[in-house]
């Protein structure tokens, strides 16, 4: 049998991973259909969460009520603009070459895990403020009674329901956490070996 | 159509991450459609976005891919059961030696044996086109010694 030359590879390779073309027009369809429902996506959290939070303000029968209705307020505005921020930016990514892509990947990465540690950080915090602006609904006086209407919502189906949400969202955080740092591994040693093959292409190696 | 499934199929080996690749690329055209301004063929444009697809694919990888059998096309009228059983087996043997290359031989190979004019190739891999021959070259070298230590 003798030797196949780049051609004959060329040839084989181009036989190779052929797929249907409905099954792919499929896919193109789902893409598109995706890609719109995840901006319609984005604009419902939002609207869900001020439309959520924004009665609360009107109807609000004491100042903490009111403070922490607003702070949730501007905690949900900033994560929709970041994700909003973040989604752009990885539709720009796309045409920059490999080494400025690897880059942008890499600051990325970094970003993510910076915001996934921040997230950990704030979460206590937020955990505590939302505990107190439920309680607060459900005080008569403000400050005074805040203990005992903490205590009426924690008696609450719901409070629990939610606190468990709260959970398992601090368990996806870890979660997170552990890919991107696995990510930004990976992309750390696909940047060596684009380095280092650039350094072949200038034959400094 | 044929050039994004290969280009996937150098950096998956598994057919159902493949398949959810493949999407995640054409979800990535149609997005950037929209910077698309005709500076490059959109075949050239769509290549360059395969290839940073599976780049950022490949580094989300949580683990090392599994080697999966890949799947005997079906035997052509025009060539004899052996011919087609031994063209296949050279498909695989081909497919498994380029997912072995480290990426940026890999990303020049898979675009050399699609076609892709130097000019073009220097154009979706950001580098000169002189850089791109050579890469070619090491690539190809690379490449031929992975399969005849396979054989």
């Amino acid at each position: 049998m003798r030797e196949p030359g780049f051609e004959d590879l060329a040839e084989l390779w181009q036989d190779s991973g052929e797929g249907d073309r409905e099954v792919f027009e499929a896919m193109a369809r789902r893409a598109r259909r995706k890609g719109r429902l995840l901006g319609y996506a984005d604009l419902a959290f939002v609207l869900l969460l001020v439309g959520g939070i924004l009665p609360s303000i009107f109807m609000a029968p004491n100042a903490i009520t009111i403070v922490t209705a607003i702070l949730l307020l501007i905690a949900t505005l900033w994560v929709s603009w970041t994700r909003r921020r973040h989604r752009q930016m990885a539709a720009t990514l796309n045409t920059s070459d490999p080494t400025a892509f690897l880059e942008s990947s890499l600051a990325n990465a970094r970003a993510n895990l910076r915001r996934v540690n921040l997230s950990l950080l704030v979460m206590a915090p937020a955990v505590v403020v939302t505990i107190v602006f439920k309680g607060s609904q459900h005080s008569r006086s403000g400050i005074e009674d805040l203990a005992r209407g903490i205590a009426e919502w924690a008696s609450l189906p719901r409070a629990w329901i939610g606190l468990a949400v709260v959970f398992v969202l601090v368990l996806a955080l870890f979660r997170s956490r552990r890919r991107l740092r696995m990510e930004l591994r990976q992309l750390e040693s696909l940047s060596l070996d684009y380095e280092r093959e650039k350094r072949r292409d200038v034959g400094m190696e | 159509m044929g050039l994004l499934y290969r280009i996937a199929l150098s950096y998956e080996a598994d057919p159902a991450l493949r398949h959810e690749l493949v999407q995640d690329i054409l979800l990535a055209i149609w997005v950037a459609l929209a910077n698309f301004r005709g500076e490059a063929s959109v075949k050239t444009f769509a290549a360059s976005i395969a290839q940073k697809r599976c780049i950022s694919h490949v580094s989300k990888r949580a683990r090392e891919p599994r080697q999966v059998e890949l799947s005997t096309d079906l035997p052509s009228a025009a060539e004899l059961p052996d011919e087609q059983a031994l063209r296949n087996d050279q498909k695989r043997h081909l497919v498994e030696s380029i997912q072995q290359l480290p990426v940026p031989q890999r990303e020049a190979i898979v675009l050399c044996l699609e076609g892709f004019s130097f000019g073009e190739m220097a154009t979706i891999l950001g580098i000169s086109p002189n850089a791109v021959m050579l890469r070619c070259q090491r690539a190809k070298a690379t490449l031929k010694a992975i399969m005849e230590g396979r054989s």
